[in-house]
């Protein structure tokens, strides 16, 4: 049997969209049907699952009311979204740090569905309660880039355009994050 | 297994959400995008509408006027098959009583007029301040209906010179007008008079965007070397694969309505002379209502946008987008159509001067940041 695959039509990128929103502003709503669920995801893994939604309204809105500065020449538009979205998460630092430091000593991401891996949970979290322990001590910064990384899966060029830093800094604060990490995972393994 | 990669597994378990968990958020959205064209006193109604929990989620009425200018002006790019025109002879400005210019002529006088015109040059630490009107269309919800009138307002500006500094975006609210064939709506004049700051941030306002006339400071104020430039801007990102001639208008328009350097703004002209597309505009107003000759282009979604120059002086007046084809509003509510020849929003160029100081905002003034 022969599956058929219609193509589907080219999607507008994300800078056409944000260009029709300036004259059709609701179009600005497919921008959020696409990256609000990742954003939200992202969200609620740095300050768990009461603040998702918040941290997609705000970063939204802010994002809607600034479009008219968003640089057209960029097609993709989720390095800019995330970078708003840091900024949003930078006021809540105190809930990001009260979610890690609740993992540390229960174990449990109020998110979290299941483990999520393949990995004996006692392993797993052998490895995440330190890892959560380094997130803590990492400076805002450095825990920025990090988790736009490795969690919003940015690039090191989308991670200083989110960010607006320079690229050598994302490579140094990712490193100094890292070089962090694994003194508290050496630590704990000892 | 690297701790990038640990890190990229730990809480990997968390799911996205479904979207029950995005409606308050998308709805939000849709509300501040219907909000956005119209006046904050419109905002306590729909808090009304939707309870004093959903309050935060509602904006302060956006900068409708700054999106507009972007509008107008997030566009830099460059054309494509105008060489020929780029090298057009001396021009004299003021032609032959009687005469109607092409378009080429017509922006090769405005070329001129604008060369001619005086230069600007604030200290560190003065304000480049610009006054301009603008109009735009704004579309309310009233119980089962949208209705739409003509707002706008009088937009004050204090870029602060050197790129560093406060600026400041002050609009004061005019008398709104009825759209033609439309009564005007009673919620239409519940904001005239209002003043909205908008404070921007020392980050921001280094950013490009605000301030054109800094980062226009290095282009080439040479037509040849300009148009290659407008046409690298353009090159990618969302202008990519667009042609020439498109690219090049919307970089021009973008340009325009900010304050640049006379022989930047006279080569910004002389491009748009050599645009292909390019028609003529015999009579045309700014939102100020002064009449002046027009060029146009038509843009691919349904707009016709035109930059306006003085009949005699061929100096800059303005722009103005023009609906070109029947279309249908729907922001959340009752649809609205919107018919074609409808001016979706309209702009004029008052005056600039360099002042030494910029007002202090008001205590309830927008304050922007993002990251630049």
């Amino acid at each position: 049997m022969t599956a058929v695959c219609v193509p589907a039509p080219p999607a507008a990128d994300d800078a056409t969209l944000i260009r029709r929103s300036l004259t059709e502003p609701e179009v600005f709503a497919e921008l959020f049907d696409r990256y609000a669920p990742a954003v939200h995801r992202y969200a609620v893994r740095r300050l768990g699952p009461d603040a998702g939604e918040d941290v997609v309204s705000e970063t939204f809105l802010a994002a809607f009311q600034h479009r008219h500065r968003y640089d057209l020449e960029r097609a993709d538009a989720r390095p800019w979204l995330y970078g708003i979205a840091s900024n949003v998460i930078g006021k809540r630092r105190r809930d990001e740090v009260s979610l890690y430091r609740a993992y540390v000593r229960s174990g449990v991401h109020p998110a979290e569905v299941s483990g999520g891996l393949v990995e004996h949970q006692a392993d797993t979290l052998a490895v995440n309660r330190p890892l959560a322990a380094a997130l803590l001590r990492l400076r805002a910064g450095d825990r920025d880039v990090l988790l736009l990384t490795a969690w919003a899966e940015l690039s090191y060029e989308e991670t200083a355009a989110a960010l607006g830093i320079p690229v050598g800094t994302v490579r140094s604060r990712l490193n100094r994050a890292r070089k962090k990490i694994r003194e508290e995972l050496e630590d704990r393994h000892g | 297994m690297d701790e990038l990669e640990r890190v990229r597994r730990l809480w990997s378990g968390v799911p996205e959400p479904g979207e029950d968990a995005l409606s308050r958020a998308r709805a939000g959205l849709l509300r501040a995008a219907e909000a956005e064209s119209r006046p904050r006193s419109r905002l306590s109604a729909l808090l009304t509408r939707y309870g004093p929990g959903r309050a935060r989620l509602l904006p302060g009425r956006a900068p409708y006027g700054v999106a507009r200018r972007r509008r107008m002006g997030a566009r830099l790019a460059v054309a494509g098959a105008l060489a020929a025109a780029l090298t057009a002879g001396p021009v004299v400005v003021g032609g032959a009583p009687g005469t109607r210019p092409g378009a080429r002529d017509l922006l090769a006088r405005a070329a001129a007029a604008a060369a001619a015109e005086p230069e600007l040059t604030p200290k560190p630490g003065q304000y480049v301040h610009t006054v301009s009107l603008e109009k735009y269309t704004v579309y309310a919800h009233t119980g089962k209906k949208t209705v739409a009138w003509i707002g706008g307002g009088r937009i004050q500006e204090w870029l602060p010179a050197g790129g560093s500094g406060v600026l400041l975006r002050r609009e004061v609210e005019n008398a709104p007008e009825p759209l033609p064939g439309h009564p005007l709506p009673p919620e239409a004049w519940r904001t005239k008079d209002r003043t909205s700051d908008i404070v921007y941030d020392a980050c921001t306002t280094g950013t490009p965007p605000e301030l054109w006339r800094e980062r226009a400071g290095e282009w080439p104020a040479d037509p040849v070397r300009l148009r290659e430039r407008l046409l690298a801007v353009s090159a990618k990102g969302g202008m990519a694969g667009r042609p020439d001639a498109v690219r090049l208008w919307r970089q021009v328009t973008a340009l325009a309505g900010d304050n640049l350097r006379p022989s930047l703004r006279s080569a910004l002209f002389t491009v748009a002379a050599g645009i292909d597309g390019v028609t003529v505009v015999p009579d045309t107003a700014d939102a100020a209502g002064r009449r002046g000759i027009g060029v146009a282009m038509e843009e691919e979604d349904g707009v016709r946008s035109e930059m306006i120059f003085d009949r005699e002086t061929y100096r800059y007046l303005g722009q103005r987008l023009t609906s070109t084809r029947e279309h249908t509003i729907e922001i959340g509510g009752p649809s609205f159509v919107r018919p074609a020849g409808l001016t979706l929003v309209s702009e004029a160029q008052l005056s600039i001067e360099v002042v030494d100081r910029v007002p202090k905002p008001a205590p309830g003034a927008s304050r922007m940041k993002i990251p630049c």
